[in-house]
This record gives structure tokens, C-alpha cells and sequence, in this order.
């Protein structure tokens, strides 16, 4: 399958979940409530497995869609598409799984009565933290390492700067 | 001693900051010699100063005091807008590090739209996307300046040497520094006084981040689970909003920032296309330290009103603020202030750039084919008069307004633009017709989605309205792309396309 063909498959992908979301019926809570103590500046979320148990699964889906979304974005704008197919695959799949293993231990957060920490924070939240947001530091890893090859080979640069030239001095003949 | 005079120790640092960017304007009025230099710095910028305008332009007023805010308000909801850009860096300068800054070689283009009307080799799209940059930086213009007067109101007003000043005059008096260093030294002094504000922002940040630490007894952990005894949802992954409401802004925010022009126009600036691989880690580092204020002030006050040592907030808003005055160090104070000014100026004036670039050289090229003779007076003018009317606008509008226009103008950027500019640049395929409708659908259906919130339309699981809007701009821009002709493109686009 062509990337763009991909990608359009994708949006519609998300599309049909925002759709068949917004036409749902949403929970009582589904967006939180005014903090019954201080209820001019907080919000409490409230009971977490009945708001999210008729959604999880649409939000895992939303989020996975997203996330294939933006690793194959990412290709789009790499040069040698072929050869760096496998690094993307593997980072994305770290990326994807990670995701996967917050909203799973977000599950089992949400009916925990004695919650352990993890590096300060709960579990699911520290994964957000940490995973979720580090997992793509192996794209700019790979940005970093493989620029000359992958975004911008030094022969392609030195073509382009002769072009460049060339269109320069066609101009000042002209003119 | 030193806690008697906190407030005018705070309008001190303040005061050095903007007298600081008065100083910046003036050098680099000397290196601003024409249209080119006014609008893209001569293509001359090193890594450094690229990568600091880039991650300072992007955490705006809003990261550093609506930042906060939202994390006490709704806890860990609005830490979905910081965790992406680690991914939102990457998809930007996969998409764009390379293609913009080749494009603007080849083409000696001062503007995005000068750019998307060589790539589509449409007028029209110039013309269109002309327009959503004027609408959306009169919409987030607004709502930095109100922001920014509103501070400097509050750190007077608890001054009782200067007495009270009117929000008229906070607004006169910030953006008289504003205009100054942007109309004098052009895009040349934005970027210097971007270095300067985003090297305060981390220090400020840094600083916060370990005074929240010891505000709270027991430190994070503490903070986490008194948060935790109060509602388990607030300390989790979606906080108070969400599964739903969080991955609509995490898909908003990570596009987003392609999008938006006074951050991508910084990465045409710089003088080698190769340095795009050092601008990128550079800048995620500068902003992932800055965020780091965004987290703790808003968990450490949640705590401390929820632990009983801090009265309830009037609003959320206040959170920063209330934080820096009753448990930071009079000196550090002064510092984050100044950082907090830095914050919301070094996005006001990459906008101000923008916003003058549209209005005098896009808009005039697109309808009589040529920009204004004396574009750099002109650049000036348009510069001043952008910022005169954003002010009187913001003063105008109602609070709650201005907080919606601020969304809105993110939203504007990351729908009308990101697939002309982030796509569109990365696939040949993509034509003018479709690049017209994104931009006309995205901008409609977030001023629709403002108007019906206006009329208090509230979307199911606080999906964000953005988030729909910038999906189906993506989604059309993909269908009539794939469903029209394929047009031809100019060799030397088509030469930068294929790279």
C-alpha cells in the first residue's frame, strides 16, 4: 500500500471513531465535575473504570490510529524510504506498545484500592510520563544519527546548490 | 528584609528584562537593512539561536501561567500538551527542517505564503494562506497581550511606591517594549531577544521546579498521593478530562506545531540546511526543561489547597502567580516574572513578524502580483498597526473571549495549515485545489465550533473542537488530492521535492 493511500486510511480510521463517539451516548461523568470543597477552581475526575468502560476501547483505538499517524508521517519525509522501513517499524512499535501498556495498567489503576508508585507518580501516570513521552526520542535519535543518509544525503545538498547557482546566474543574465 | 521589598524586587528584574530587550532592539536595528533581513534574518542564524527562538516561540504565555493553571484545575489532563512535543519536534522537522529551509533558498522566500504559492504555483493558496495567518495572530496576539498586561497589572498593584495602574496602561506600557524591539530590529531582534527569553525561561523553570519540590513536605511523592486520597482520576494518565478529551489534544498538539508560522518560519532561518539536526534536540531540550514549571506549580498549589495551607484560588489562572508570591525566594520571583514576560513576548513577536510579512508582502503579491515598494517602512508600519489593533481588540473583548480566541488561534494555525505545509510539502501529489479547501474548511469549522461554544455547545468527553477541525482539513485535503489531476511543478520545486 502507497504511504499517502495509508494515511488517508488512517484519518478515516479516526473519523469513524469520533464519529461513532460523538453520537454515543456519553456516561454521566464523562468530563469531569466541580470539586465538591473547592468548587470554583478544581475538578475531580470521580469514579474512572464507569466513565471510561464504555470508551476504553475507542480511545485505545483513537490513540493506537494516532500513533500510526504520526509514525508514518514521519516516513513521508524521510528520503530513503526502503532502507530505514525496518528502524521505523521497530521505533513505532515501541512507541505504539508503550501506549497500549499505559492505557492496560490505567485498567487496572482505575480499580486499585492501595495504588503503588512508580519514580512518584502511579504507574499508568508514570508510563504517560516517562514512555509515552520518551518513546519517540528514538525518532530524533534517528534524525540525529542518520541525517546525512536519510533526511539529506551531501551529494543531493551539493546538486542542489549547483541548481541554485545556475538558477541565480540565469536570472542576472536576464537581467 | 528582603520579603518586604519582594514586590519591588520582582518589578526590578522586570524592569532589567525589558530594558534588556529596549537593548537588544537597538543592535540589531544596525543589522536590519532590508525586507529580507526584517522578515528571515538574511538566512544567516547559527544553531543556537535558531533552536532557542524555535522552543521559545512554542511555550507561550499560556505554557507558563495557563500551564499551571490547568494542571491544578483538572491535574494531569493538560500534561498531555507537554508530553508531545517530543514527537510533535520530530514530526516537525521530519516534515519541514529540511524542505522549508530549501525552499526558502531557492525561492529567497520571507514568508510561509511565499512558499506555499511556489509549491502549489497558486495565487490563490498565497492568498488563502494569507489570511488564516492574519485571522489566527489577531486572535493569539490578543490574547498574549491581555495576558501580559494583566500580570503587570497584578505585580503593581501590589506595589503601594507606584500605586495603581489601569489595564489600558499595563497594555500601553508592555507592548511600547514589545513594539520597539519588533519594529526596530524586525525578525533580527525577535530571535536575539528569543535567545535571551528562552535561556530566563529554563533558568526560571529549573529554579521553580525544585522550590515546588520543597513547598511540599515530602516532596512529589507527597504531592501525588494527597492528590490521590482526594480523586485517583486527577493524578492518573487522563486527569479530571478524560481518555477522550486527552487524545483529542495530544493529536492537536503534536500536528499543531507544524503549523504554526511564527515557529516554522524559524527553521527557514537558519544559515546551513544541515544544522536542522542540531536545532532539533537543542530546542526539545529547551522546552522539555521549561515545561518542568508547567508540572510542578500546578501540582504543588492542587496540594497545598487540598492539604489546607493555601486558601482556595479565585481562579485557576492564578495559580503561577499565588505560587511565586507566597513560596518563592523574592529573587527567583523576579526571575520566573521576568521568564513568564519572556515567555509571552517571544511568541508575541514572532507573531507580530508573521502577521506584518502577510499583510505587506503576501496579500499585496497575491492580488497585484507584486509585494509594496519600501516594504521595510511598510513592514514597520504594518508591525505597529498589528499591535495597536490586537491591543484594542483584547481590551475590548470579554476575558472569557480572549481565553477562546487564544485556542482558537492554535487551532486556526494547526487546521489550515498543517496539511498544506506539513503534507503538501512532502507529496507531490497534493494540488492547489485541495490546499484551498483545507484551509477554507479548517478555518470555518473552527469559527464555527467557537461560534456554537459561544452559545454554549459543550462537546461530548471534552473533545476538543480544534482537534475535529484540523482531522477533517486532513482528511479533504487527502480525498481531492487523491481524487483530482495531479499537477505539474516547477523543475526547481519539483527538484526539492525529490530530495
Amino acid at each position: 500500500m502507497k504511504l499517502p493511500l495509508l494515511l488517508f486510511a488512517l484519518l478515516l480510521g479516526m473519523c469513524v471513531v469520533i464519529g461513532i463517539t460523538l453520537l454515543s451516548e456519553p456516561p454521566e461523568n464523562n468530563h469531569g465535575f466541580a470539586h465538591p470543597k473547592f468548587a470554583d477552581s478544581m475538578l475531580q475526575g470521580g469514579d474512572g473504570r464507569q466513565r471510561h468502560e464504555s470508551i476504553r476501547w475507542m480511545g485505545l483505538v483513537y490513540g493506537a490510529l494516532q500513533i500510526v499517524f504520526f509514525v508514518s508521517c514521519l516516513v513521508l519525509g524521510v528520503r530513503e524510504r526502503s532502507r530505514c522501513r525496518l528502524a521505523f517499524v521497530l521505533c513505532g512499535a515501541v512507541y505504539l506498545a508503550t501506549f497500549c501498556l499505559m492505557v492496560v495498567a490505567d485498567h487496572f489503576y482505575v480499580g486499585s484500592q492501595d495504588p503503588q508508585l512508580f519514580l512518584g507518580f502511579p504507574l499508568p501516570t508514570a508510563i504517560m510520563l516517562y514512555g509515552v513521552s520518551g518513546a519517540p526520542l528514538l525518532f530524533l535519535l534517528m534524525y540525529v544519527i542518520q541525517f546525512d543518509r536519510w533526511i539529506l544525503k551531501p551529494e543531493e545538498l551539493r546538486r542542489f546548490e549547483e541548481l541554485v547557482r545556475e538558477k541565480r546566474e540565469r536570472k542576472e543574465s536576464e537581467e | 528584609m528582603m520579603e518586604e521589598s519582594r514586590n519591588l524586587i520582582v518589578l526590578v528584574c522586570v524592569s532589567l528584562y525589558m530594558g534588556s530587550c529596549v537593548l537588544i532592539g537597538l543592535w540589531a536595528m544596525r543589522r536590519t537593512r532590508s525586507a529580507s533581513d526584517f522578515f528571515m534574518a538574511g538566512r544567516d542564524l547559527g544553531v543556537m539561536v535558531t533552536a532557542m527562538a524555535v522552543f521559545s516561540s512554542t511555550l507561550s504565555g499560556f505554557g507558563f501561567v495557563g500551564g499551571p493553571g490547568l494542571v491544578y484545575r483538572m491535574g494531569m489532563s493538560s500534561v498531555w500538551m507537554v508530553i508531545c512535543v517530543s514527537i510533535g519536534f520530530c514530526f516537525s522537522f521530519y516534515l519541514l527542517g529540511k524542505r522549508l529551509r530549501l525552499f526558502a533558498e531557492t525561492r529567497k522566500s520571507v514568508s510561509l505564503p511565499d512558499v506555499v504559492a511556489a509549491r502549489y504555483r497558486s495565487e490563490l493558496s498565497r492568498f488563502l494562506s494569507s489570511i488564516a495567518i492574519v485571522c489566527g495572530v489577531m486572535a493569539y496576539l490578543a490574547a498574549q497581550i491581555k495576558a501580559m498586561a494583566t500580570v503587570l497589572q497584578d505585580l503593581v498593584s501590589h506595589n503601594s511606591n507606584i500605586g495603581d495602574l489601569s489595564l489600558e496602561q499595563c497594555v500601553a506600557i508592555s507592548c511600547a517594549v514589545l513594539v520597539f524591539y519588533c519594529v526596530t530590529g524586525g525578525i533580527v531582534a525577535s530571535v536575539y531577544t528569543d535567545l535571551f527569553q528562552g535561556m530566563i525561561m529554563v533558568v526560571a523553570a529549573i529554579l521553580v521546579c525544585f522550590t515546588a519540590a520543597g513547598a511540599v513536605e515530602g516532596g512529589f511523592p507527597e504531592m501525588t498521593r494527597t492528590i490521590m486520597e482526594d480523586d485517583p482520576e486527577a493524578i492518573g494518565p487522563w486527569g479530571t478530562l478524560g481518555m477522550l478529551g486527552c487524545l483529542s489534544w495530544y493529536f492537536l498538539f503534536v500536528l499543531g506545531a507544524s503549523g504554526q508560522p511564527h515557529i516554522i518560519t524559524k527553521i527557514m532561518m537558519n544559515r546551513r540546511v544541515t544544522d536542522a539536526k542540531y536545532i532539533l534536540p537543542v530546542s526539545l531540550l529547551g522546552y522539555a526543561l521549561s515545561a518542568l514549571l508547567w508540572i510542578s506549580i500546578g501540582l504543588a498549589m492542587r496540594t497545598l489547597v487540598l492539604q489546607g495551607r493555601h486558601p482556595e484560588l479565585t481562579n485557576a489562572d492564578a495559580a503561577a502567580p499565588a505560587f511565586l508570591q507566597s513560596y518563592a525566594d523574592p529573587i527567583l520571583a523576579g526571575v520566573v516574572f521576568a521568564g513568564l514576560f519572556a515567555a509571552i513576548m517571544s511568541t508575541a513577536d514572532g507573531f507580530l513578524n508573521v502577521g506584518a510579512a502577510a499583510i505587506v508582502h503576501d496579500i499585496p503579491r497575491s492580488i497585484r502580483g507584486r509585494s509594496l515598494r519600501r516594504e521595510l517602512l511598510w513592514a514597520r508600519v504594518a508591525t505597529v498597526a498589528l499591535a495597536l489593533a490586537a491591543s484594542a481588540f483584547s481590551l475590548s473583548s470579554p476575558d472569557k473571549l480572549v481565553a477562546l480566541l487564544g485556542t482558537f488561534g492554535w487551532g486556526t494555525f494547526a487546521a489550515a495549515l498543517v496539511p498544506v505545509v506539513a503534507i503538501g510539502f512532502n507529496w507531490k501529489r497534493a494540488t492547489a485545489l485541495a490546499a484551498n479547501v483545507a484551509i477554507i474548511s479548517g478555518l470555518t469549522i473552527n469559527f464555527g465550533v467557537l461560534l456554537l461554544k459561544r452559545q454554549g455547545l459543550v462537546l461530548p468527553y471534552s473533545l476538543s473542537g480544534e482537534s475535529l477541525a484540523l482531522l477533517a482539513s486532513l482528511t479533504l485535503f487527502f480525498l481531492i488530492s487523491l481524487l483530482s489531476q495531479p499537477q505539474p511543478l516547477e523543475p526547481d520545486v519539483e527538484a526539492v521535492m525529490e530530495m
